[in-house]
């Protein structure tokens, strides 16, 4: 697969229905054989990992399980002293060992993050509106542009422009996820790593938002990658859903797994209540 | 289990000790240079009078025969206007300097943290008041109220040391009533007035072990910052007097001679230098430590 | 809270300290050695003449008069006559705090600006050589005797390689040139607006080496104190989704992390300006330059006790206005603190 300058604008002006030039069997994002290792210590140990465009994938562990570094490493933020092996593509783009440039377009541009602090993800010295267009500046939005994808994002994720004078702290958690979900539809990111973005949000809130990825999976055509501890959650959005433990995948499958956990780890989440630390998994 | 194994099993424990002592080292430098170089600043003042090659010279001796000689020899770090032996004035000199300068804080702690621990454990107008006065004197810059003191009181190691701790002990004060009264609106404490247990008690008790922490982390820093001021006041000539070797007197003794004999000044300074840096690296070092909410002025 | 409000809510508080200076620079004239009536009439004085001058001083009143004479006058700008000048305190002290405010300014422009450079650096590249090395330097600068450093580049800089000069403000050449365009008193700002360029370019070279000890200690306090609010800040979730977004590790640096991590700076710079200011007392003399220090030295050196409480008034008076600009200026950079 050709991937060299990325100077591909044909996805980006794609609307929903029309199939994209690339190969349409490859995924979005296939992570394949991934090792990662720092201080002397394999904390990442992926065979194989995939999300299709417009696909809602989940990875589900429980803290300490490498949900966190794997996506590090598909952003290409690994610490300086981490040793890689293996592959990450996204979009037959290769990320591990990407030069900068090559990540200046995806990192931020095509995969976007949600984080679970909504308020502390966003910048505390600027209003939101400048933080949306500073970034999109970043990847190079003509200006004339900016206003239009604002607009557009704010519709679709349903957010009263007028929040957008507020500085972060005057927004609610609800309000602020949202100006983050906004920039990532603003840059037309085709995947989403969505880290705990529902975790820290009261429980109708959640469920809005839940709600809202799915809407935006159908109208913008975005991939999302939820990242959670609460397998009930992801469950009910994800078509695929990966289990992570101690940097390995050790289930995976569809909703159904709910019903019929295979391995103990996923028989430990099923059973686990989200808030209570969850029952001693070496016992078993 | 064998004597063999007994004696491997103990070499594995002090391999293993060494090993995690090593790293302790390496991730906290700064704590392990300043404790090496403060033990040693301690030693010399203790032991100054057996190590230093001429004693008297911290003293009234004067040896014309050799004013001014150059580093080297009979005189490892050369002599001064009178002929004395600037090593040994400064290995004495550590008690000038660094000694008074605990003393300084011993001082400044015992004025400051009473004051500051009643004000903020019994609250109310008394507080108030206290505060007021503590913010009268923090008005002023450390250095120049002790400054306008010493002057007022006379050219002397003494008066300085009391001038410093005049201005100093406002700090400890503040440090503590904040402490303190933080501590005063917690549950324990309540269901300790509850239970009918005298004031006194419930401060020095319960107050004062939580509140230690930043104190102490301010006090080493703060050490560093007077034997500082302590020097700038001897250097200005409202501070220690000839003959005592305190270290920013024979800076200022050497300032003349500078650009001819700079080892006059140069090494008294450089001293002055390294017991500020050992007490500035300890005070960061316990920080971490002692003081993560960072309590403390610096 | 509103400026108005903060004012407001500040200004009695100030004003009781302001009292509280006044009372304990009457309580440090009082303390000093010496009849003031003596010392001012002069070793030859008669009897009569001696009895004069006491009344004229108000010293024959009783104290609680005398504190409240003294503390009247401070308010009305009578702060007495110095006694080895023979001139008005206030004028005296006003004109040299002048004097050393220049040097005072030009440190704290040196200390801001060198220590958010070494707290930057420290805080990008963590643990690593810069890090060391900025580490290395900030310890040194804070543990330094100002007037040793003084010394050492008195000597080596303007003596041994001759790039400055040795001491003084100014050339001795300029010196009808600043008696006449003096508006500010700050000889560099008046010599900009007459624009005199030589005199600019003297009083420059002249201010650089006292600037520069002055700042020693700043820089390094300023740069320890950085560091460590960058490395906090840097490890914020904003900062995480900066990263996420792809902004480079110098944008994150220095347009998402410096502003927010100004709090602590801004706080400590109050301090930092009362440390310059004392600073500058103890390298006036060294420099020969004409502050408020010397003018303190030589009234300890004369008894002079009104100049010495005038200093000492003046000296706190700064030291509150500081505080008290730094405390408004705190919500401006950081509007989590409105």
């Amino acid at each position: 697969m050709n991937d060299v300058t990325m100077n591909d604008t044909t996805m980006n002006d794609t609307t929903i229905n029309a199939t994209p030039t690339k190969d349409p069997v490859a995924p979005l994002l296939a992570v394949r054989e991934l090792t990662v290792e720092i201080g002397g210590v394999t904390l990442l140990d992926i065979d194989e990992l995939e999300t299709d465009r417009a696909e809602i994938v989940g990875l589900v562990g429980e803290s300490g399980a490498g949900k966190s570094l794997l996506q590090a490493a598909i952003l290409g933020l690994l610490p300086v002293s981490a040793r890689v092996t293996g592959s990450i593509r996204f979009d037959g783009i290769e990320i591990v060992g990407a030069s900068r440039r090559t990540m200046h377009e995806v990192r931020g541009g095509r995969i976007a993050v949600v984080l679970q602090a909504a308020r502390a993800a966003l910048t505390p010295t600027l209003r939101s509106d400048e933080w949306i267009d500073r970034a999109l500046s970043l990847h190079d939005v003509p200006k004339a542009e900016r206003a239009v994808r604002l607009a557009h994002a704010l519709d679709a994720v349903r957010l009263d422009p007028r929040l957008l004078h507020r500085y972060p702290h005057q927004l609610s958690g609800g309000e602020a996820q949202r100006v983050s979900i906004a920039l990532a539809v603003a840059l037309r990111a085709e995947l989403v790593l969505a880290d705990e973005a529902t975790s820290a949000l009261d429980v109708t809130v959640q469920a809005e938002v839940a709600e809202l990825f799915r809407e935006l999976r159908a109208s913008e055509g975005t991939a999302f990658l939820l990242v959670s501890h609460d397998l009930a959650l992801v469950a009910g959005l994800a078509h695929r859903i990966n289990i992570i433990e101690r940097g390995r995948i050790v289930e995976h499958g569809g909703p159904e797994i709910l019903e019929h956990p295979a391995d103990p780890v996923t028989q430990a989440l099923v059973a686990a209540k989200p808030a209570l630390p969850r029952a001693d998994a070496t016992a078993a | 289990m064998t004597a063999a194994d007994r004696a491997s099993d103990e070499g594995q424990g002090w391999a293993v000790w060494l090993r995690s002592a090593g790293r302790y080292i390496r991730e906290h430098p700064g704590l392990i240079v300043s404790l090496v170089i403060i033990g040693s600043l301690l030693a010399t003042a203790l032991l100054a009078p057996w190590i230093a090659p001429f004693p008297n010279d911290a003293g009234t001796a004067t040896n014309l025969l050799a004013t001014l000689q150059p580093p080297g020899g009979e005189h490892p770090l050369g002599t001064d206007l009178v002929g004395r032996d600037v090593l040994s004035r400064v290995l004495f000199g550590t008690w000038s300097s660094v000694g008074t300068s605990l003393l300084v804080i011993a001082a400044s702690l015992a004025i400051g943290v009473p004051i500051g621990l009643f004000s903020g454990a019994v609250g109310g107008w008394v507080d108030e008041i206290l505060m007021r006065v503590v913010d009268i004197f923090l008005a002023f810059p450390s250095l120049l109220l002790a400054l306008a003191i010493g002057a007022a009181l006379g050219p002397s190691l003494e008066h300085a040391a009391i001038a410093i701790v005049v201005a100093w002990w406002p700090w400890y004060a503040r440090l503590m009533r904040g402490e303190a009264a933080a501590i005063r609106g917690r549950a324990f404490i309540e269901s300790g007035r509850l239970l009918g247990l005298g004031q006194v008690r419930l401060a020095t008790r319960h107050i004062l072990p939580n509140a230690a922490g930043p104190v102490v982390v301010q006090a080493s820093l703060d050490l560093g910052g007077v034997i500082l001021t302590l020097a700038g006041l001897s250097f200005l000539g409202l501070g220690a007097r000839d003959p005592v070797p305190e270290w920013g007197l024979m800076v200022e003794q050497g300032r003349s001679l500078f650009q001819t004999h700079p080892w006059v000044a140069i090494v008294p300074g450089a001293a002055i230098m390294l017991a500020a840096l050992a007490f500035t690296l300890l005070g960061e070092g316990l920080r971490e430590r002692l003081d993560p909410k960072g309590a403390t002025r610096r | 809270m509103t400026m108005r409000r903060l004012l407001l809510r500040r200004l009695p508080q100030t004003l009781l300290v302001a009292i509280g200076v006044g009372l304990v620079a009457f309580g440090i004239t009082r303390l000093l050695p010496g009849d003031a009536a003596s010392t001012w009439a002069g070793p030859r004085a008669s009897r009569e003449e001696l009895a004069l001058v006491r009344e004229q001083l108000g010293l024959d009143l009783p104290l609680p008069e005398q504190v409240v004479r003294y503390l009247a006058g401070l308010v009305q700008g009578d702060w007495g006559v110095s006694i080895h000048t023979r001139q008005p305190v206030l004028d005296d002290v006003l004109g040299r705090l002048v004097a050393s405010m220049e040097l005072v300014i030009v440190a704290m422009l040196i200390a801001v600006v060198g220590g958010l450079l070494l707290g930057m650096a420290g805080a990008r590249w963590k643990g690593r050589w810069p890090d060391w090395l900025a580490s290395a330097i900030t310890a040194i600068l804070v543990s330094a005797p100002i007037f040793w450093l003084g010394l050492l580049l008195q000597l080596t800089v303007a003596t041994e390689l001759d790039l400055l000069p040795v001491a003084g403000r100014y050339d001795r050449e300029f010196r009808d040139a600043v008696g006449e365009g003096s508006t500010t008193g700050l000889i560099m700002v008046d010599a900009l607006l007459s624009l005199n360029g030589p005199l600019l370019i003297s009083s420059i070279s002249h201010v650089i080496l006292p600037a520069l000890v002055v700042a020693a200690y700043p820089t390094g306090l300023i740069g320890r104190l950085a560091r460590a609010s960058l490395i906090e800040t840097l490890g914020e979730e904003h900062i995480r989704m900066a990263r996420a977004i792809g902004y480079a590790e110098r944008t994150i640096l220095l347009r998402f992390a410096l502003r927010p991590s100004l709090g602590p700076v801004l706080a400590a710079l109050a301090l930092v300006f009362g440390y310059a200011l004392g600073n500058t007392f103890l390298v006036e003399n060294l420099f020969d330059w004409p502050g408020l220090g010397s003018y303190v030295a030589d009234s300890i050196s004369t008894l002079d006790a009104p100049s010495i409480a005038g200093a000492t008034v003046v000296v706190a008076l700064a030291y509150l206005a500081a505080n008290l600009v730094v405390d408004l200026l705190r919500p401006m950079v950081d509007p989590r603190l409105r």
